[in-house]
């Protein structure tokens, strides 16, 4: 044995000392896998190519998904194509249950009407939000316990949609790029210390781009938000992106994802 | 997912425990903690089950999920703590420090920065080599390599302060 196997094996021991009086395992195996279906099913409605309508479906859980097909991620763009777009098609009131319930909550739509100022006020001067074409609002609506907002963003060099949900985080919320994993080209973490938000790439063969960000923040809020390159508009009338990113860089989103104004609780 | 359940419950029972004893230490001796922290990390296993299961990697996947959530837990709750011993010079381990008591080594542990504890942790607890242990952290080998050395000498010392101070107190 070397004086470094030794020294490990006496530090290994000096470890094991803090193991005694092991109590009995209190680990709840159905916790467990209550909770890996939960994430589960989280996790597919991103998968499901949806991941716009699948923010709001998380905040809001009445809208059902539809998306471009599998075969249409991460490839190229097939010329002359029809391609299949990703849409959101609010159901009639005999809905099915919500794929993923939100957390009732008293939200207030003056609180909502707060954050779209704070959101207006963040975005580049050129930069407006806009109502989509099915003439919903383009600010913050309280809906469920959760405040969530859908809108095209136009700017003078482009034109995309934004989704954002914010809800009180729960708990086995938390930031990290494992939601993410096996579904997007890319994700990092952005930011520094508390203020980290993982932000995950999804590429289309439509040429259509989208930001996907994630934050459970230490005040307690979580903010699911999408960015595109293509605006609902577009999509509505058959477009294709006419610029090849979102409208916001992926610093600027997670920024955003990190606004105080977009705090859940007032 | 009937056959996703059973391989991942079978890879539960018999690691959960294991996985307890790292998480433990991970968390600066506190079992309640631990055993969060293994049920978060055994949902997040869950979910990657397969693709983790297929590259052969569910142990290191689980080490990195582990402590990487041990580290950001430990962040959030006890940043203000964790500054006491951050900078404390690299010392020889003093003979014999004579520490009997299991209270003694999870206080110490305790103290350490969370990221210290975790690199002691791997290296220590889990026979990581410095490769191995900069992968999970996601650092590189030089800071592992740093960070280890200031981690075993921090719990040196601290070891080494409350042998002096029982001494202290049987001799008064």
């Amino acid at each position: 044995m070397t004086d470094d196997s030794h020294i490990r094996a006496d530090i290994k021991e000096l470890l094991g000392r803090a193991l005694e009086d092991e109590p009995p395992m209190r680990i709840d195996r159905g916790e467990v896998f209550q909770q890996g279906h939960k994430r589960l099913r989280r996790r597919r409605i991103f998968e499901a190519g949806s991941v716009v309508a699948g923010v709001v479906a998380i905040a809001v859980g009445a809208i059902t998904l539809t998306g471009p097909r599998d075969d249409d991620r991460h490839g190229v763009p097939a010329a002359d194509q029809p391609q299949p777009a990703p849409t959101m098609q609010v159901p009639p009131e005999a809905s099915p249950p919500p794929a993923v319930e939100a957390t009732p909550m008293a939200t207030t739509d003056q609180h909502a009407r707060d954050m779209t100022v704070a959101l207006t006020e963040f975005l580049p001067e050129e930069m407006a939000l806009e109502p989509m074409p099915d003439g919903v609002d383009s600010g913050f609506r309280a809906t469920d316990g959760v405040y969530t907002l859908a809108a095209d963003v136009v700017s003078r060099d482009g034109e995309g949609s934004l989704h954002i949900a914010v809800a009180p985080a729960k708990a086995d919320d938390q930031t990290d790029c494992m939601m993410f994993m096996e579904d997007y080209q890319d994700c990092q973490m952005i930011g520094t210390g508390s203020d980290v938000v993982a932000v995950a790439t999804e590429q289309f063969g439509t040429g259509e781009q989208r930001y996907v960000a994630f934050v459970d923040r230490p005040d307690g809020t979580t903010v699911n938000a999408v960015i595109t390159n293509l605006s609902e508009r577009q999509r509505a009338a058959g477009e294709r992106p006419a610029i090849m990113v979102p409208v916001l860089s992926q610093q600027e989103f997670a920024q955003l994802a990190l606004l105080s104004g977009l705090t859940y609780y007032y | 997912m009937q056959d996703r359940d059973a391989e991942f419950g079978e890879f539960l029972d018999s690691r959960a425990a294991i996985m307890r004893r790292t998480a433990y230490l991970l968390c600066g001796g506190d079992w309640h903690r631990a055993e969060d922290l293994v049920q978060t990390t055994l949902t997040k296993i869950y979910v990657a089950w397969p693709r983790i299961r297929r590259d052969g990697s569910v142990d290191a996947y689980s080490r990195k999920i582990m402590v990487r959530a041990a580290i950001d837990e430990s962040r959030r709750a006890y940043r203000r703590r964790e500054s006491v011993v951050e900078d404390l010079p690299e010392i020889p381990a003093p003979a014999g420090t004579g520490v009997e008591d299991s209270v003694d080594v999870r206080r110490a542990l305790a103290q350490l920065p969370a990221g210290q504890r975790a690199v002691v942790v791997l290296r220590y607890w889990e026979d990581l080599s410095v490769a191995d242990t900069a992968q999970a952290l996601g650092k590189s080998e030089g800071t592992i390599k740093s960070q280890a050395s200031k981690g075993l000498a921090a719990l040196r010392r601290l070891l080494s302060d409350r042998a002096g101070d029982r001494a202290g107190v049987e001799e008064s």
